[in-house]
């Protein structure tokens, strides 16, 4: 091969575009030929630099992306509208029943609509950890670690178990701000899937919010204990999430 | 698994989500390329999402990167041809300049390029098929039979780009080393 044949071969060589005996024989040019050779050399240092010029993409772009996506789709609004028809027919009931008794209607509806942001910001707040890289602030299988990390963070104490005797074991924690006020996150891991607990001091005076919910595609177990609200968001099965909420409740409320 | 799922249409914005997360720095860094700018590159990495949800139905599994990526470069080039109102967005291709040798050695290209924004300066000033090109093959790592699909030009088209583009971004990126005051550090 002489330098013609090598030069105009240089850039699909570079780029990984030559049969095998093509390749050889470029390098075996190069091997011998100092100004191809450098000029191979050129071509590298000009592909590493416009490889560098990449442009990631801003922080917050995913989300308002997402976000306005969700908003653009009326057929899964629609179609989720009528599927729930049944459920929403015993809110309906549930809330006329509440007039007729005439108690606290008011407050019932702002219930229900903190209800709504409150699934809506943790079932985002999951997925965000998910796709991005903050899963957690604290790594950790060891709940003696993960629980001081919360102290100067939080203006609570969470309790925080390691369930990997049950098969839930401890991934680690964040601080998250939801709903005005912050929040602690624990994760969990099942069988390569994350499942994020919240937890957070009830209101006093509040009324307990608990039972199985799911919020697009994602499971939610809610419960209240020694005046904690705790919400599990995972996308594991119902069932495991429900096993999961009993033995995070039995390690957290033995006995004294 | 997802699509087998009884409920498959609360899943579909997940499995949406799932498919185009991971190549979304893809989508930004071509868009900021084919527009020039942050503010513009957002709008259209946006536009894009939603018509890619919108048609997100008739996508059968495959390389979704490549399938985003079209779907941000057509989006562009209609906004950027709504905007320029029949004005020539592509230069016509000329013929194929003869390989030429360049005085600046590999140390000092090396050391230009080492300045992040002076090559960004050097591949803003390539025209725009060009730059696609080196975009789709040198950020993107694409072969010049994907660049040819995503681009909708024959192999032959992609090489002479990139060999074109190339050579003007070596010329820019070898000019002038005097008035290249801050590479030193």
């Amino acid at each position: 091969m002489n330098c013609d044949d090598a030069r105009r071969l240089i850039a699909a060589y570079s780029d990984g575009e030559l049969d095998l005996l093509r390749n050889l024989e470029v390098e075996e040019h190069l091997r011998g030929c100092d100004s191809c050779a450098s000029a191979r050399e050129n071509l590298r240092a000009l592909q590493e630099a416009a490889h560098s010029a990449y442009f990631r993409a801003p922080d917050d772009l995913t989300e308002s992306v997402l976000a306005a996506v969700r908003e653009s789709d009326p057929v899964r609004q629609s179609v989720a509208g009528r599927r729930d028809s049944r459920s929403w027919l015993t809110a309906g009931l549930a809330l006329a029943a509440a007039v007729l008794l005439g108690f606290f209607l008011a407050q019932v509806l702002v219930r229900d609509s903190r209800e709504q942001t409150l699934l809506a910001e943790l079932t985002d707040s999951h997925v965000r950890s998910l796709i991005g890289t903050h899963l957690t602030d604290v790594i950790s299988s060891d709940q003696h670690t993960v629980r001081p990390w919360f102290e100067g963070r939080l203006d609570f104490a969470p309790p925080v178990a390691d369930l990997s005797g049950q098969g839930f074991p401890l991934v680690g924690g964040r601080a998250e701000y939801i709903d005005g006020r912050s929040v602690a996150a624990l994760v969990y891991e099942r069988r390569k899937h994350f499942i994020n607990l919240f937890v957070w001091p009830a209101e006093a005076g509040s009324q307990e919010v608990k039972g199985e919910k799911t919020q697009r595609g994602y499971n939610i177990v809610r419960w209240r204990a020694s005046g904690m609200n705790y919400w599990a968001v995972s996308e594991v099965a119902e069932e495991d999430l429900r096993k999961f909420a009993a033995a995070f409740s039995g390690a957290t409320t033995s006995p004294r | 698994m997802n699509r087998i799922n009884p409920r498959p249409v609360e899943n579909e914005t997940t499995d949406f989500e799932k498919t185009i997360l991971p190549h979304f720095d893809a989508a930004y860094n071509l868009a900021r390329w084919l527009t020039g700018n942050e503010h513009d590159a957002r709008d259209m990495v946006q536009e894009s999402c939603l018509r890619a949800f919108k048609f997100f139905g008739g996508f059968r599994g495959g390389d979704a990167r490549s399938w985003l990526l079209t779907i941000v470069r057509n989006t562009v080039y209609s906004w950027l041809q709504r905007r320029q109102k029949g004005e020539h967005i592509f230069q016509p291709e000329e013929e194929m300049e003869k390989f030429e040798d360049v005085s600046v050695n590999p140390e000092q290209l090396f050391a230009r390029s080492a300045n992040i924004e002076v090559v960004r300066e050097a591949i803003a000033q390539l025209p725009p098929e060009f730059r696609e090109a080196l975009v789709l093959r040198e950020m993107e790592n694409y072969s010049y039979k994907e660049i040819a699909d995503i681009t909708g030009v024959r192999i032959g088209t992609v090489m002479s780009r990139l060999a074109r583009g190339r050579q003007q971004l070596h010329r820019i990126l070898s000019q002038n080393e005097e008035s290249s005051g801050g590479i030193a550090s």
